[in-house]
């Protein structure tokens, strides 16, 4: 292989430049913050009076040849005050180091490598774990929503251990992957969903977020562009925690809580629902119709009410444990953590339970060779209704939808099933099930070796392995399972994706002031996703709804896909003087899911950095302890190209496929059809990324924070191309098109008060601007895929409501004139309510307040200028054509001639063009009439905490207690008329479980 | 340093580029394009493939046979008891509320065009298997190609406001990004005469020696069902092609495939049965896997009937018959039989249609014959009638008469005519016919709710996509959207 011979070559290379004599020493030794006592990478250490040295690795550790004449060491760095140490006798020393501002000696973990804040050039995001501790989303990424500048998370679904979209600096794919690549110490994970019928999935809710030690956000490309091409939306690299030295330390944390639904739809009660259905009926002129429902449904005064919205919700009940020891001997030291989580959700039938192990071990072998491996074992299991978006049968919509007038139970205490076709949902909850297993092993081993001073080799293998066990059943009761006996179905999916990389690492510094880092590295990464599903009908008894056996087999189905992807970087930094900063990056990556005339790229970048503070003439401003100004320019890819020319997911889309499927079988006998055409052409998205930030820390670090302008431009955009469809195909993946987002990022974290009472507040805040630069052709817009060339992605393009005509109380649009039409049509629509994906800004605000014991933190997070269309409420104003529940605002329907209102007559039948009003013209054209102004603001947690004073505890041997409540999304403003502005989903939102507010109580002890 | 920089860009830039390899994936459960159809049994699967594309719920599975029913007179729509949302729309003939066959129908085709391509390069087949490879393909794009004309395109002989835009006619197959095309519509008069050549082709290839003319019936194309479908082509062609109708119908019915139902047992009977015996062609369902959607929520079965099991219901019944489809009965028509009173939750009393009713053993699961033989009789007979061969004419609308339990009867002129098409209406109602056979002669649609649909509204003629007309701008939308 390439790789080893280089490897070597480069070896060979540096032990020819290292001179040294027979009698010199090793001498090892770790630097420490004074302050922090954290381990300091980066430091450089050299000999005084010479002018050559190293720099400390990523556990604050170097090796230094010394002479035997030597007499002193002097230690420097970028946020330090340099210091000067009297060599010892032994080999190993231990050194502290005054930091100059706290902060700016933050480690910030960088890809393969760490560096402190100080000395960072890129755009790099970091969450520390203790900010998003104890919190009942269950899962990490939605955890990290409103922490960092630039980072946009909205929940896919409120439901625990549901998905989430992250978005960092804007939205920079129309067709390819959005989402960043993770990084889990060290483990490349793609957050794809890999489950068939559950209502969520995510590859991280396997992770307990109490086990991590820091998220960093690999922002700009300077940061990113040595993950190549994966890096195009960001990387997010997630460090846990680690065992530090000395007796076992034990952390034992529970918390209990429960959960409500956020906001209770206003439907409409059985009396009113009754009346309403006859004025329904009337209207259409159906009098067979309504004396039908007269004698069906009765007198509306008698009408009784069922609430079916209380049927299916519940008071969610959240559990949580959680035993973590860490410690360990200069040599060994380990951290052990277990944890459980069980969540009953807020709705009924949604469960979610999950148990974690994680072992996490350091070992140095010798003074040159140390290994680690980190492993994180995981079993989640959860129940769900059922897939979200299948109307019929997901509890949501039919408990949303429910007659009033319908009992929810038989007199016999069964489940009423007598419902106008649609299942009871509690009977869908009790009956049918829809279960998933996940089980997940997220592994990384690796080995150091210290070739040479300076010189470090590092060998790590990892492997993520992942299977997904799901159980489906219908059961021959309900709707969907009556007319084939009962349903049985079991998919069965696995992933397996093993990495390995190789790194040398290489440090030193010359002529006392030039601080040179290296990396040579070389990634490889294979994914394999295999699924088998199989289908039977014809269960013997509903009890017998757990196997296969016995049932009339239907379909069996097995998917193969696999992703290969090999890359090749290096990295050189360069600091001068500990003022100016430089950093050059370049990556080759190839990806199997490029087309074979573009396997591989180049990935560039480079970043500059100049700390101002450090400059002679800003000791006349003395109240600065940090001023650094930052600059970067890169390319990052997008290799998550998985579109075809039918539309659907594709490992493969650079190839012309044929499949087989049970759509193509006829007459009992196989059959083929073409899956997608091929493109040989298909590469990367290609991200170019400009930033300009400046660091910024007054009043030794009370006050500090970044800000950043960005440009991220994404050209060669993966566009699914819509094909004519008389070619029989709908679209094709091309690299057509570019992108922009721009955006300004604000940091500010401020420590306000100081003493017995402390409060300290941070800030984030992002500007956001997205627009569409090219299309095919460079010009044309694609109004089949809702693109416009200078229009934000998520631009809304649709015929304006214009209300209802007072005169007779048909619903009205404007046409293309803006002239009233009750017929609307493609050519009358139009722009002007803005996007559903990119807000204007959003951020998060934490205030934290301490004295004494007591701690209070209030976080409020926000998003502020996107439009959302609000589905169930449109599918509740549905004019009595299905068989629900109507949204109370219907009461305010139109009536009489000369009302002015913004509901229509209530028209069933439709009886003329126009008169329907659910969520599309009848041509249709998409309407606006049920979008509304989703900005919010949420106090998403506050918490109250009380740490018992030491003292107390002594006679306990207990080391810490901490007792605390928390509150989770207690309260929302908002004009949005949904249920929760917070999806984005594409704007769709049907379904989608809402998320909830909850209340736990917790307490951590430590001994 | 400078070193160190240099073995880097060195390595950077001949690293991998030797490693092709170790990016080779497999796509296991795909097999690439140009290794897919070039052996027999890869053609028997992509004609499979084929074929099974007219089971799509937009065409043949659902919309092509209740849809031309609720746009027509036949039937109407009641809601009140299930509110289901089915049909909304069809039944008054709303703007845009009609057929949407376009997607499904050019993919059809493009497989078959795939087939005509490829069948001469399958490398081990034998002459004979190659002209019946075409002959399949010939067939299913005639099909598509005629049900695409009588959806988006005037009858030849009633074009309204000069529009005598077809469709666009695709002879060649797209299996690589070169070959994709914008084109226009054609002419109607290409389209049917495009329909005639593919079906002739499918007949010249049946008729190849060692060829199976009968292979597969009625599921698959046959030399039958290409002269059935020559008839009907030819009857709604108009007057120029009467002969040629009554001629193929002939040649459709001494082939032998669909076989006339003689009395009114077996004729009831039929419609119980997983496959009509009467059918020349028919789009096959194997397991109920192949349904396109719940079979107990969109399928044809699930729009037209309503069943109680236990507490549940099973399908919704909103397409209920019209009482003027009713009052065309005549006294002791074995046909009425066929249609079956059914109360629904709400007390309303309807009338449903047992013409589909999960003959296959579940709810929702039934065949749709495209072509039975009872057709190629009465297309004979108008024909017959047109070209004033008054006793031909006659003796094939008795027997449709007397086998549905009514007395022979011998209208002569204008009488006549009228008598065979009223036999068409109660012979295929349900079916997805009224609707082309009020079109396909300029009649005005009668609705039992609203107005009457004048021919020369828009509305008789379907949208073509939207997002199609965006696409490709030489296509002319019809008129009206």
């Amino acid at each position: 292989m390439y790789k080893n011979k280089f490897l070597w070559l480069l070896v060979a290379c540096l032990c020819m430049h290292v001179s040294y004599a027979q009698t010199e020493r090793s001498l090892y030794g770790t630097v420490r913050s004074m302050v922090s006592k954290e381990p300091l990478p980066g430091v450089s250490v050299r000999v005084k009076e010479t002018t050559g040295g190293v720099t400390t690795d990523g556990d604050g550790k170097f090796v230094l040849r010394v002479s035997p004449d030597a007499k002193a060491l002097i230690l420097s760095s970028v946020g330090l005050v340099s210091k000067e140490v009297p060599i010892p006798e032994s080999n190993q020393l231990d050194i502290e180091m005054q930091d100059a501002d706290v902060g700016l000696n933050e480690v910030v973990v960088v890809g393969y490598g760490t560096q402190r804040r100080g000395e960072v050039s890129g755009a790099i995001a970091s969450v520390k774990g203790a900010s998003i501790e104890n919190l009942p989303s269950v899962s990490l990424d939605k955890a990290m929503q409103g922490r960092a500048a630039g980072v946009q998370v909205n929940a896919n679904n409120g439901l625990p251990g549901g998905a989430s979209e992250v978005r960092i600096r804007g939205v920079g794919s129309v067709n390819a992957g959005n989402q960043p690549l993770y990084i889990v110490d060290g483990v490349q994970i793609n957050p794809a969903v890999r489950s068939v019928n559950l209502a969520s999935s995510n590859p991280l809710s396997g992770i307990n977020a109490n086990d991590i030690e820091s998220i960093d956000i690999l922002k700009d490309a300077a940061a990113a562009s040595v993950y190549g091409a994966q890096a195009g939306n960001g990387v997010i690299i997630i460090t846990t925690k680690r065992g530090k030295s000395g007796k076992p330390r034990f952390d034992l944390n529970a918390y209990t809580g429960t959960s409500q639904i956020l906001k209770k739809p206003d439907l409409l009660t059985g009396p009113q629902w009754v009346a309403l259905t006859r004025e329904g009926a009337l209207n259409s002129g159906d009098l067979t119709a309504a004396y039908n429902a007269d004698l069906t449904n009765g007198l509306a005064e008698n009408a009784p009410t069922y609430d079916w919205v209380d049927a299916v919700t519940r008071n969610g009940a959240i559990q949580n444990y959680e035993l973590a020891v860490n410690g360990g001997t200069d040599k060994v030291r380990y951290y052990l953590g277990g944890a459980f989580n069980d969540t009953k959700y807020h709705f009924i039938g949604y469960d979610f339970q999950r148990g974690t192990f994680r072992s996490n071990l350091d070992a140095e072998l010798s003074e040159k060779v140390s290994i680690e491996t980190r492993i994180n074992l995981s079993t989640v299991r959860q129940r769900s209704s059922d897939i979200p978006s299948f109307q019929l049968y997901n509890i949501f919509i039919t408990g949303l939808s429910g007659v009033p007038i319908d009992p929810i139970y038989n007199a016999d205490g069964t489940y009423n099933t007598n419902l106008r076709g649609w299942d009871n949902p509690l009977l869908v909850a009790d009956q049918n099930k829809n279960l998933g297993i996940t089980n997940q092993l997220v592994g990384n081993f690796a080995l150091n070796y210290d070739i040479l001073p300076g010189l470090k080799f590092r060998s790590s293998y990892s492997l993520e392995y992942s299977g997904v066990n799901e159980e489906r059943f219908y059961d021959p009761r309900s709707n969907a399972g009556a007319a084939v006996g009962g349903s049985v179905y079991f998919n069965d999916s696995k992933v397996i994706n093993w990495q390995t990389d190789q790194t040398l690492t290489y440090n030193r510094v010359f002529n006392e002031d030039h601080n040179l880092s290296a990396l040579l590295g070389f990634n490889y990464r294979n994914e394999v996703f295999t699924k088998h599903g199989s289908q039977g009908n014809g269960v013997a008894t509903p009890a017998f709804g757990n196997t296969l056996t016995g049932t009339t087999p239907v379909m069996v189905t097995s998917t193969y896909d696999q992703f290969k992807l090999a890359g090749i970087f290096g990295r050189i930094g360069y600091t001068f003087k500990n003022k100016y900063i430089a950093q050059f990056t370049l990556r080759r990556d190839g990806s199997s899911r490029f087309g074979a005339n573009n396997v591989f790229g180049y990935f560039p970048a480079v970043s500059a950095a100049w700390r101002l503070v450090d400059e002679a003439f800003m000791e006349t401003v003395p109240v600065f302890s940090e001023l650094k100004l930052r600059a970067s320019y890169g390319e990052t890819g997008n290799s998550e190209l998985m579109v075809n020319t039918s539309g659907a997911g594709s490992y493969y889309p650079a190839l012309s496929l044929f499949s087989t499927s049970p759509e193509a079988s006829y007459n009992g006998a196989a059959g083929v059809s073409f899956f997608q055409l091929g493109n040989a052409n298909l590469g990367w998205e290609r991200n170019v990324t400009k930033n300009i930030g400046l660091d910024y820390g007054l009043f030794k670090g009370r006050i500090s924070g970044t800000l950043d302008y960005f440009i991220r431009t994404t050209k060669d955009l993966l566009l699914n191309r819509p094909l004519p469809n008389t070619s029989g195909f709908t679209t094709i993946a091309e690299n057509v098109g570019s992108l922009e987002n721009r955006g300004l990022e604000i940091g500010l974290n401020t420590v306000n008060l100081t003493g017995a009472f402390k409060w300290s507040t941070d800030i984030n805040f992002t500007f956001l601007d997205n627009k569409v630069l090219s299309l095919i052709n460079d010009s044309q817009d694609l109004p089949a895929n809702n693109l416009w060339v200078g229009k934000a992605l998520g631009t809304q393009y649709l015929v304006k409501w214009a209300g209802v005509n007072p005169a007779d109380g048909r619903p009205m649009w404007y046409d293309a004139n803006d002239q009233i039409t009750y017929v609307p049509v493609a050519a009358d629509r139009r722009f002007g309510i803005g996007s559903n994906l990119i807000p204007d800004y959003y951020g998060g605000i934490t205030n934290t307040f301490s004295y004494k014991g007591f701690e209070l933190s209030a976080f409020f997070q926000f998003q502020v200028g996107t439009v959302q269309q609000d589905q169930p409420t449109g599918w509740l104003l549905s004019d009595f054509r299905y068989p629900y529940n109507q949204d109370a605002s219907i009461l305010n329907r139109w009536t009489a001639p000369g009302e002015v209102t913004g509901v229509p007559r209530i028209s069933p039948g439709a009886t003329f063009p126009g008169t329907s009003s659910p969520i599309f013209g009848s041509t249709g054209a998409g309407s606006d009439r049920f979008f509304s102004d989703a900005s919010y603001i949420r106090l998403k947690t506050v918490t109250v905490g009380y740490t018992f004073p030491a003292s107390w505890l002594q006679r306990t041997g207990l080391g810490r207690a901490r007792l605390y409540v928390q509150g989770y999304n207690l309260w929302t403003g908002t004009n949005y008329t949904g249920l929760d502005p917070e999806f984005t989903a594409g704007g769709y939102n049907m379904g989608l479980a809402p998320q909830g507010k909850s209340y736990t109580l917790g307490i951590q002890l430590g001994f | 340093m400078k070193k160190i920089l240099n073995y880097i860009s060195v390595a950077l830039a001949l690293s991998l580029t030797g490693c092709k390899g170790m990016l080779d994936v497999e796509p296991r459960t795909y097999v690439e394009s140009d290794q897919a159809i070039n052996t027999v049994l890869g053609m028997e699967a992509a004609i499979n493939g084929a074929y099974a594309k007219l089971r799509i719920n937009t065409y043949y599975g659902l919309a092509m046979v209740v849809y031309p029913e609720l746009l027509a007179d036949n039937v109407r729509l009641v809601q009140a008891a299930t509110q289901s949302g089915r049909g909304v729309g069809y039944d008054v003939n709303n703007p845009g509320s009609h057929l949407n066959i376009w997607t499904p129908a050019y993919s059809a085709i493009n497989a078959a065009n795939l087939i005509i391509e490829k069948a001469d390069a399958v490398g081990d087949g034998t002459d004979a298997e190659k002209a019946s490879f075409k002959a399949q393909a010939y067939f299913l794009r005639a099909l598509v190609y005629f049900d695409l004309l009588k959806t988006y395109a005037y009858n030849p002989n009633y074009i309204q406001g000069n529009a005598d835009l077809g469709v666009p006619l695709l002879t060649e197959a797209v299996d690589d990004l070169t070959k994709i095309t914008y084109p226009e519509r054609a002419t109607v008069a290409a389209g049917y005469s495009l329909v005639e050549q593919d079906l002739s082709e499918a007949i010249r290839y049946f008729q190849q020696p060692d060829v199976n003319g009968r292979a597969g019936a009625p599921f698959y194309g046959t030399k039958a069902a290409a002269h059935a479908l020559l008839s009907r082509l030819y009857l709604y062609w108009g007057a120029a092609k009467w002969d040629a109708a009554v001629e193929q119908a002939d040649l459709a019915i001494d082939e032998g495939v669909g076989l006339f139902q003689p009395d009114a047992a077996s004729y009831l009977n039929m419609w119980t049965e997983p496959s009509n015996p009467e059918s020349v062609f028919e789009v096959q369902f194997a397991s109920i896997n192949e349904v396109p959607q719940t079979s107990n929520n969109n399928t044809i079965q699930a729009f037209y009937q309503q069943e109680r099991n236990g507490s549940q219901f099973l399908g919704w019944g909103d397409v209920v018959i019209a009482s003027n489809f009713l009052s065309a009965f005549e006294q002791g028509d074995i046909r009425r039989e066929l249609v079956v009173p059914y109360t629904r939750s709400n007390g309303e009393q309807v009338i449903q249609t047992d013409k589909f009713s999960g003959s296959k053993g579940i709810f929702g699961w039934d065949n749709v014959p495209v072509i039975r033989i009872s057709e190629v009789y009465l297309n004979r007979a108008e024909a017959q009638a047109q070209l004033g061969r008054v006793q031909e004419a006659q003796e094939d609308l008795n027997r449709i008469r007397t086998r549905a339990g009514l007395a022979a009867i011998t209208p002569q002129g204008a009488d006549l005519l009228t008598a065979i098409r009223r036999e068409r209406r109660l012979e295929l109602a349900f079916e997805g016919q009224r609707f082309f056979d009020l079109t396909r002669l300029g009649i005005d649609i009668s609705k039992e709710t609203i107005v009457p649909i004048p021919f020369s509204d828009y509305r008789i003629l379907a949208p073509l996509p939207q997002s199609e007309i965006d696409i490709n701008s030489n296509l002319i939308q019809n008129r009206g959207y």
